[in-house]
């Protein structure tokens, strides 16, 4: 490496270290000066080099490494500034290694900012609790941060050979690995932003030891090839990319690498020989109607559908009664598969009733009774019954409300509430999750405002009578509700308008579930309690589960990779005949993964769920 | 001569719109294998916004690319001067092109998604118009943009950062990026109903399209289109950064003004509201349940209380209270809402239980008023025994049972030489009996040396105004209770300790009796390794004498890897009988993860919940 090279890099680097300088200044004028920085409290020490601002830093880390290295060797190119450098008595090798190391200094500068930034904001800002400076996580973060750059800094000047489509690779790789994890989802280890993902353990930055390797072994291997390109056969290279008299070549071949692409991933995904395949024949489709329902179902279900068919308009009579309603659309019923596990899903004028789930017409019934509340929810509010936790408390609650009610035995509502109360009990669920615009799901389960709902509703309807849901509905609906609301100010807005309090529901639904608390205490103590235990054996995760065989109950633990996987990504284990429930690490690949375990009733398949845990693993 | 031109380009990149036809055929072709597979109620028509907003912004930026940047940069359009066409016919030209391949592409798949649909699921004329009008006015505004920024030449990725800086800028003021012009096109009721579509959007969606494509139009004809031929010249690196960081100071800027933009003060718009304004400050409550005699009962005592807070302090105006009626609360527990800086502060309380004794409520909402007077300066640990202690000091609570407190406090070992760790005392002790330790500290220096020091005390830390300055804060920071004592109270912290001891001794011996029934207090956590990854946390309680038919409380919470003073709400709770002093929690924790434990309970004799055997813990 050439000193005056080096030197003569940096200079040509000034702009971009100003703008890194920029970045930082911002920072510090936020952080330290526009705010106290001894108030600062311990989740804002570490910033950007912590959760808090991590993945947002480290996409922007990612995107400023990768410009500034695809464009390293590119634009001496370009600029036609290469053959001069040719002409100097320096080798290829050197112009390389000056390059890298200019680059990497400038890119370094902002996890130094980063980690500058940290120790002034942890000096300002201890107290008993905190008292020093937490030297030892401020630079695993930094470390990390500098690892994270040279992996992209080195990738992005080995796609910089492909010149102008070096970006075009980029989204290429990037689509390619996403459509990898699906099927390997250990390839997460080669995934930078690994790098800088904050994982703490025993009080320390839990290095991601694996992931480190990995990248740092492929960064080598990639800055070996550039080196060879670079002194040797990357001209022809660029000679095809940046040739304007051969634009359409550059495309052909930047197109074909992206249909090789996805007729490589295609063939990963659809192709996979070595399976065994089944494939039945189809199954034709019939269709029913009543005055309110059509029903498409699969001839295989066609007895089932019938049936539900038969007592469809008692449903929509029930339904109306109970609520008030009046509406005469006819309403579109799918015998499909529905979301999540659950029985039915309504959407729009439509309706799907799995049909699959249960032989009893009773259930089926209530099913399509709960869904159809939903329909013509949707329809009263015009849309607007959606959007926050407390929207699904009150659809959910609402169809709950009228299925127990109407189609369902007293039985169901018993275990429905009980489990409620044991939530409220367990302090599994407050009131502020409820109505915030948070996602319980994350915290315990998405399933909640069933139950939950279901007493909201029993709260308002005790209130102030049956009408009311409607009434409020029809009130977020109306043509001059204000659309410039927050969703829980326009809830607010629609129950006073309808002359109702919201925060007196709220109060009346907390009262009603305090006195089940105390009432109830008996049974609520019967209900078992669940212990685990989590170890590791050979690439398989055991979480043991104590008891495992309670009286009237099973139990099922689920898995989820981190804490905002969606719940139709959660896998579901059912303990039966087992104490333990167990999942491969593959298919949590992380460098930690988040369980829980409930209990289902036998009678009435109502689940209570303890709250998720996370596991650290190595 | 303009459409010879158009089919000419037609003809020479027909090749490229194979291949595009081909990846959307791969992407569409995808999508509906999925759907057929993974059967689920999702309607099968939206695909096509996903497919729209992968497809089309590569489509418009190779169109783009072809259309117009190369011949731009490469001066290939100088050639067009030498033809029968107007430079305006010649550029329109080529515009109409682009959007007219776009939409062919968008309409091969609007065509196919509407029969793959129509297999499972009725799709009426109605739906079909409703999606064609969505999709075709989303599908316009990109290839328009796509144009435009083909156009602009080295001033496209600009345009693109800065259409990112300007949804950021829209959701950071508190808009709804999914509401927004396309996005709502395309989600709100997309495929499912036609009740919901949103002229608003699907109009100002078109207008924009409208727009891009003009200013395009303008660009490419300026000064016979040598303002396009500039642009289209490639960016210097210096350029580049340049803009880059333009772009970000304009975000940063835009940010701060909408963080300081000045908003509708917060008011009650419900009904059963009663104000007051004061010299010094105003009160607001609102209560449904309240009658208007007890609600002005009720005002009159805060603003009672607060008009001799600001006098005592020598505040000039406190920060408006306003005291929100929420009967499903469990009387003595407060919560404060967030309101905007200048708005004041917002606590909803059981106000039909409080209204009868508000102390504790008054207390609470003058000590959340210093913290906002005090920028949150109150907050800070050296100063958090006065903020707990001066308004509950000036409100006169029952003495015998502060002192009680205090005892208990002393009794535990917490004294004067803790005031300067005063987040290990509340976290050790609980805050009743926090609050108790500090008003005896104040009373304390009240019969030392006089009512007056205590308020000079709380005037230059609580009442002074706060200077929004980098230094003042540091420097009060460093500020320990020592010196601040020595200068307001004539005492330093040896002789309040020696004080203070005296006075707990004088208060012991009053209340002997009473003190004898509290019951000592102990309790252990064990942590127990079942696993290499599983910790499972066992309990053991002592109680002397144990109170008949009490319940005990644990409590916990995994905390972050940094320490900070603990969220009392934020606490899970666990509550047990008294008669099961062992036991195990049934939950698993993590190994080497943070956590808190703590055990809580009644004690009649203080009247309120005690905390004790609190610690911090890193799993083993």
């Amino acid at each position: 490496m050439s000193w005056v090279l080096l030197k003569k890099e940096l200079r040509v680097q000034r702009p971009f270290v100003l703008l890194l300088a920029l970045l930082i200044g911002f920072g510090v004028v936020d952080g330290l000066v526009l705010a106290y920085p001894d108030e600062l409290t311990a989740w804002a020490i570490l910033g950007d080099l912590d959760e808090a601002g991590s993945e947002a830093a480290s996409m922007v880390t990612f995107f400023v490494a990768f410009a500034m290295g695809s464009g390293l060797l590119w634009r001496e190119r370009e600029e036609r500034t290469l053959e001069f450098l040719d002409g100097l008595p320096v080798s290829r090798g050197q112009i390389f290694a000056s390059k890298l190391v200019a680059a990497m200094v400038v890119l370094a500068v902002m996890p130094l900012g980063d980690g500058l930034m940290a120790v002034a904001r942890a000096a300002s800002s201890t107290h008993s609790l905190r008292p020093t400076i937490p030297w030892g996580l401020i630079a695993s973060g930094m470390a990390l941060r500098l690892a994270m750059i040279w992996v992209v800094l080195c990738l992005a000047v080995a796609l910089s050979f492909l010149g102008r489509f070096a970006w075009i690779g980029l989204s290429t790789c990037f689509f390619s690995f996403n459509l990898l994890l699906r099927f390997e989802p250990a390839a997460t280890l080669f995934d930078p932003l690994q790098l800088t993902a904050p994982k703490f353990r025993y009080g320390r930055w839990d290095w991601p030891t694996s992931a480190l390797a990995w990248q740092l072994s492929l960064s080598l291997a990639l800055v070996v090839l550039s080196a060879f390109l670079f002194a040797r056969a990357g001209d022809r290279l660029w000679r095809h990319s940046h040739n304007p008299a051969s634009p359409r070549a550059s495309f052909w071949l930047a197109t074909a690498s992206v249909l090789i692409g996805i007729a490589a991933m295609a063939y990963v995904g659809f192709g996979d020989s070595k399976r065994p395949t089944v494939s039945y024949a189809e199954v034709p489709t019939q269709v029913g109607e009543t005055l309110h329902y059509q029903m498409k179902y699969p001839s295989t279900l066609g007895g089932r559908a019938e049936r539900v068919l038969a007592g469809a308009e008692g449903v929509h009579r029930q339904v109306m009664s109970t609520l008030a309603f009046t509406d005469s659309t006819t309403i579109t019923v799918n015998a499909g598969r529905s979301r999540g596990g659950t029985a039915g899903t309504a959407m729009g004028n439509t309706i799907i009733v799995d049909l699959s789930t249960s032989t009893r017409t009773e259930t089926l019934l209530a099913v399509l009774g709960h869904e159809t509340v939903h329909v013509y929810a949707e329809r009263l509010a015009k849309g607007r019954n959606r959007g926050n936790t407390f929207a699904g408390l009150f659809n959910e609650g609402l169809a709950t409300w009228v299925e127990f009610e109407r189609f369902r035995g007293p039985i169901h509502r018993a275990q429905s509430r009980l489990f409620s109360a044991a939530m409220w009990d367990r302090r599994d669920v407050v009131l502020s999750d409820l109505l915030g615009v948070g996602d319980i799901g994350v915290k315990v389960d998405h399933g909640v405002i069933y139950p939950l709902g279901e007493l909201f509703i029993d709260a308002l309807i005790r209130r102030h009578g049956r009408s009311a849901p409607g009434k409020i509905l029809a009130a977020l609906g109306r043509d001059d509700a204000p659309t410039d609301l927050e969703p829980m100010e326009a809830w607010r807005e629609a129950f006073h308008h309808a002359g109702f309090d919201l925060d007196g529901v709220a109060a009346e639904f907390t009262r009603d579930l305090e006195g089940r608390r105390r009432n109830e205490r008996k049974a609520l103590q019967s209900l078992p309690r669940l212990f685990t235990e989590v170890s590791e054996r050979d690439g398989t995760y055991l979480v043991a589960v104590v008891p495992s065989e309670p009286q009237d109950y099973w139990v099922q633990c689920r898995f989820r990779a981190t804490s905002d996987t969606p719940p139709s990504e959660y896998t579901t284990v059912d303990l039966l005949n087992a104490d333990t429930c167990t999942i491969r690490w593959t298919r949590l690949p992380g460098r930690s993964f988040w369980y829980q375990v409930g209990i289902v009733d036998l009678r009435t398949r109502q689940a209570l769920w303890d709250p998720w845990v996370e596991v650290n693993v190595d | 001569m303009m459409l010879h031109l158009m089919k000419k380009d037609l003809r020479e990149h027909a090749g490229s719109w194979l291949i595009l036809l081909l990846l959307q055929s791969a992407l569409l072709g995808a999508h509906s294998y999925q759907a057929t597979q993974f059967a689920d109620d999702h309607s099968r028509l939206l695909i096509l916004p996903r497919v729209e907003l992968l497809f089309l912004p590569i489509l418009s930026h190779l169109l783009g690319h072809q259309l117009f940047t190369v011949e731009l940069r490469t001066r290939t359009i100088l050639f067009l001067e030498g033809l029968p066409v107007s430079r305006a016919q010649a550029y329109v030209g080529k515009l109409l092109l682009g959007l007219l391949v776009g939409v062919g592409f968008m309409a091969t798949a609007y065509g196919w998604l509407i029969y793959f649909t129509h297999l499972v699921q009725p799709v009426d004329l109605r739906l079909a118009l409703d999606v064609a009008a969505r999709a075709g006015a989303v599908a316009l505004l990109i290839l328009s943009v796509g144009l435009l920024a083909a156009v602009l030449g080295r001033f496209r990725i600009p345009l693109y950062l800065a259409l990112l800086v300007a949804a950021g800028l829209y959701a950071n003021g508190g808009g709804e990026p999914t509401e927004l012009g396309p996005f709502a096109l395309l989600i709100r009721g997309f495929g499912t109903t036609t009740d919901q579509l949103p002229l608003t959007s699907l109009f100002g969606t078109l207008a924009a399209a409208m727009v891009a494509t003009i200013v395009s139009g303008i660009i490419l004809t300026m000064r016979e289109g040598s303002v396009a031929i500039l642009l289209g010249e490639r960016m210097r690196h210096s350029e580049k950064v340049g803009v880059a960081a333009v772009l970000l100071s304009i975000a940063a800027m835009a940010a701060l003004l909408a963080e300081h933009r000045p908003k509708e003060p917060f008011r009650f718009k419900e009904d059963g509201v009663v104000s007051r304004r004061g010299l010094h400050s105003s009160v607001s409550i609102q209560s449904r349940t309240l009658s208007s005699t007890t609600s002005r009962q009720l005002l009159e005592r805060s603003t009672g209380l607060l008009e001799l807070l600001a006098e005592r302090l020598d505040i000039d105006q406190l920060p408006p209270l306003f005291l929100a009626g929420d009967p499903g609360r469990d009387p003595g527990t407060f919560e404060r809402a967030t309101l905007n800086k200048k708005d004041g502060v917002l606590i909803r309380a059981a106000l039909d239980a409080e209204h009868r004794a508000p102390a504790d409520l008054l207390v609470f909402a003058a000590t959340e008023l210093l913290d906002r007077h005090t920028r949150g300066r109150a907050r800070l640990e050296a100063l958090g025994w006065l903020r707990e202690a001066y308004p509950f000091w000036l409100a006169e609570p029952d003495a015998t049972l502060a002192w009680r407190r205090a005892i208990y406090a002393a009794d535990r070992g917490f004294g004067p030489k803790d005031l300067d760790r005063w987040h290990q005392v509340e976290e050790s002790l609980g805050r009743p009996i926090a609050r108790g330790l500090a008003w005896s500290l104040l009373q304390t220096i009240a019969e030392r040396s006089g009512p007056a020091a205590v308020d000079r005390l709380a005037k230059v830390t609580l009442g002074a105004p706060v200077s929004p300055w980098l230094w003042r804060s540091l420097a009060m920071n460093r500020a320990g209770n020592d010196g601040l004592l020595v200068r307001e109270a004539q005492l330093n912290l040896d002789q309040l300790e020696l004080a203070w001891q005296e006075a707990i001794q004088r208060e012991r011996s009053a209340q002997q009796a009473i003190l004898a029934t509290i019951p000592k207090l102990d309790g252990e956590v064990r942590v127990e390794a079942p696993t290499s990854l599983s910790r499972r946390i066992h309990y053991q309680l002592a109680l002397e004498p144990a109170p008949p038919e009490a319940r005990f409380f644990l409590l916990w919470k995994p905390l972050y890897v940094l320490n900070d003073p603990l969220d009392e709400a934020s606490l899970e709770r666990s509550s047990f009988e008294v008669a099961a002093t062992k036991g195990t929690l049934s939950r698993s924790f993590s190994a080497g993860s943070n956590l808190f434990v703590a055990f809580a309970m009644v004690v009649p004799a203080l009247g309120c919940e005690v905390r004790f055997g609190a610690q911090r813990w890193v799993l083993p």
